[in-house]
């Protein structure tokens, strides 16, 4: 809807410097490394590009849990990796003043003693809250209406994620057919495509039998 | 009222300054909507021609607005504390934001001008018809009038109740403006006790400024920006920190400044009412009046036949900003539009959101199924991908010139190809190429062919050459692959 070019651009640039990073192509890698060395350098690609979010800070503290990731991450946004950790976890509970919360929360306890019919289906909104709060990255930290802020954003850009990630790999197969179906010619030509698409549906039955 | 005017002017001038300092400085896409915005001329214009502006940019969305609304407002709370408005109406480049609260002698020019949108904001999801939904709502909404006090954050002490009244702006598209950019962005403000520290989150993170408050992390795509607020001085009065006390003492400083000249202000009712209200709730005032102070507020009028209480008024307040995220993601989630209901709604946001991952995911395993046949060719794709998104050559330029990091990668890949290394004059033939001139579009897709790939000779081979590429016809020979030219 309202991704903009620049996004995109910068989203794009990321993307293709993370695997250059990665040095995806050239490291005799699994299948499996490879694909989830691609997953993570479009992640970090995505939130690099949006900015500072909320969704976009969790999201990458959540790629730096794992040790395995750090070295990249570190290529990658250089110094404002560190700086980004540091004050995440502590940052992650809002700080309330408990006298606050105790009034809210007493105030919240009478009016539900009034009015008990809301209470199954406020009880099924939080019950899905709860679940998109595991979803968006660095959900757990949001209240109700700024979750639905980053759910939002969070939206837009895995949108723009697909779409990029789409045209990519639509170039790349173009590209190895005309690679291959150059050479053959004609006939040669459809018949690389089937033995492009065979590879890859080979690939992806083995993939799903890991799964 | 001239002063409040003029401050506002002066607020939106020192606002287009920002923008113009943030379009150089930000790296990072926080700039979508300057080049639209600035491109667009201010008029005096009413809600409706509002929507033309904001239709012709697509990017622009009034939440937007409402990011950008405290990041005014930040601004403001800054200027006044320093008295350093200036008041020059004419040096407006960017346009301002409509003050809602009505000006007689000024009225067109404040009567909703577009907005002005500094290229830090969050990009939110937006066109007319969010403009026109929250017109409608607030119609809807029939008594709950918003109102922006752009110049008065120092009335906090009404907002912070709550339970404030609302003025009544002369013109109701300036309120139906207004509400669209300070409802759903200034709502916190108008909480209790309560809901303070949410506020401050809340606020914060819509506010460009949002990495700054956060006192220990960087932002890292808003250098520039960041260093503009830094300068601006005031900037530490919408932090959120941990400094609640430092900010309260700011915060009454300037409220004292403020209510000095509001005094003068226009808003005789919204004045009187405040004052009321300040007289009703005489007794927290340092918080609430802190928080409001900084973030500037909204009035709520409580409507006929329900509680004034402050508390039911702010869960009213929050219901309506989080039914109104709702029906963005209703547009945004497809097949959405009949859905009625937070539970179910909710539902359908979880299991897009759902799919939309898996869909990463598997577009990600046939990347990686695709790649050990093709080495990741940076320019190549950069090229053809760039081509598809929008082909101006000059952003290839801009590409190659940046990538010069990854160029090392090309000649490390055992390419297996004599002309592997030439990899690197090509994109510097390139970048000179582009640079001298500026190829069609048609030549620029048999440029970047002929250019990022060394290997698909045959397709080098098969493509027509443009008469206008003299220049890369000599680079070209460079290589040892003997491209035929």
């Amino acid at each position: 809807m309202q991704v903009t070019e620049a996004f995109k651009h910068a989203f794009l640039k990321q993307m293709l410097l993370g695997f250059q990073a990665s040095a995806v192509s050239t490291k005799s890698m699994g299948f499996q490394e490879r694909k989830n060395a691609i997953k993570l350098s479009a992640d970090v690609a995505m939130a690099v590009a949006r900015g500072s979010r909320k969704w976009t800070r969790g999201l990458i503290a959540g790629l730096s849990e794992e040790r395995q990731n750090r070295s990249f991450l570190r290529l990658i946004l250089g110094e404002q990796y560190e700086s980004l950790l540091k004050p995440c976890h502590s940052s992650w509970k809002i700080p309330r003043c408990k006298k606050i919360v105790r009034r809210s929360l007493r105030v919240c306890w009478r009016k539900q003693k009034k009015n008990q019919s809301g209470v199954l289906a406020r009880t099924l909104v939080e019950k899905r809250t709860q679940e998109l709060k595991r979803l968006v990255p660095g959900g757990e930290s949001m209240d109700g209406s700024s979750l639905l802020d980053e759910t939002l954003d969070y939206v837009l850009s895995l949108r723009a994620q697909v779409d990029l990630m789409q045209s990519l790999l639509t170039t790349f197969e173009a590209s190895k057919l005309s690679r291959s179906g150059w050479r053959l010619k004609g006939r040669g030509k459809a018949k690389a495509y089937t033995v492009v698409a065979w590879e890859e549906h080979v690939l992806w039955r083995k993939y799903m039998r890991r799964r | 009222m001239e002063m409040n005017e003029d401050r506002k002017f002066g607020l939106e001038k020192s606002h287009g300054d920002h923008l113009s300092n943030h379009s150089s400085g930000v790296s990072a896409d926080w700039q979508f909507n300057t080049p639209a915005m600035s491109a667009a001329p201010p008029h005096p214009c009413t809600a409706a021609s509002l929507v033309p502006p904001l239709t012709s940019s697509p990017f622009l969305s009034a939440p937007m607005a409402e990011a950008f609304v405290p990041g005014l407002w930040n601004h403001h709370a800054t200027s006044v504390g320093g008295s350093n408005i200036q008041n020059t109406t004419s040096a407006i480049n960017s346009i301002p934001i409509g003050r809602p609260v009505a000006m007689s002698s000024k009225g067109m020019l404040l009567s909703t001008p577009p907005l002005i949108f500094p290229p830090s904001l969050p990009h939110f999801p937006a066109d007319s018809g969010f403009i026109e939904r929250a017109a409608r709502f607030s119609c809807l909404s029939g008594g709950g009038f918003m109102d922006v006090n752009l110049l008065r954050p120092s009335q906090s002490v009404a907002p912070a109740r709550k339970a404030s009244k609302v003025v009544m702006e002369t013109q109701v598209q300036n309120s139906e403006l207004s509400m669209t950019a300070d409802k759903v962005v200034s709502l916190p403000a108008a909480y209790g006790s309560i809901d303070q520290s949410r506020m401050d989150t809340r606020r914060d993170r819509r506010s460009p400024h949002i990495s700054n408050s956060e006192s220990q992390e960087t932002n890292f795509c808003e250098g520039g920006q960041d260093g503009n607020v830094d300068s601006s001085g005031n900037s530490s009065p919408s932090d959120l920190g941990a400094n609640k006390r430092k900010r309260t003492i700011q915060d009454m400083e300037k409220d004292q400044v403020q209510r000095g000249p509001q005094s003068s202000s226009e808003a005789t009712e919204t004045k009187h009412k405040v004052e009321q209200n300040s007289s009703k709730h005489g007794g927290n005032n340092g918080k609430d009046n802190s928080e409001a102070a900084e973030e500037g507020y909204v009035h709520v009028r409580a409507r006929r036949g329900q509680a004034t209480n402050s508390h039911s008024l702010a869960e009213r307040v929050r219901r309506e900003k989080i039914s109104e995220r709702m029906k963005y993601l209703q547009e945004l989630v497809p097949g959405c539009s009949k859905v009625t209901g937070k539970a179910v709604m909710l539902d359908e946001i979880i299991n897009y959101v759902q799919s939309l991952q898996r869909q990463v995911e598997f577009l990600s395993m046939k990347l990686a199924a695709v790649n050990p046949q093709l080495d990741f060719s940076v320019e190549r794709l950069l090229a053809k991908n760039l081509r598809e998104f929008h082909g101006s050559p000059l952003s290839i330029a801009g590409f190659s010139q940046e990538m010069s990091y990854p160029r090392v990668y090309p000649s490390q890949q055992g390419l297996g190809h004599a002309g592997s290394s030439t990899m690197v004059n090509p994109s510097d033939a390139y970048r000179r190429t582009m640079n001298t001139q500026l190829p069609t579009t048609s030549g620029y897709k048999e440029l970047s062919m002929q250019m990022h790939n060394p290997w698909n000779e045959e397709i080098v081979m098969q493509m027509d050459y443009d008469a206008n590429h003299p220049p890369n016809a000599q680079e070209m020979n460079r290589k040892p692959d003997g491209f035929a030219i």
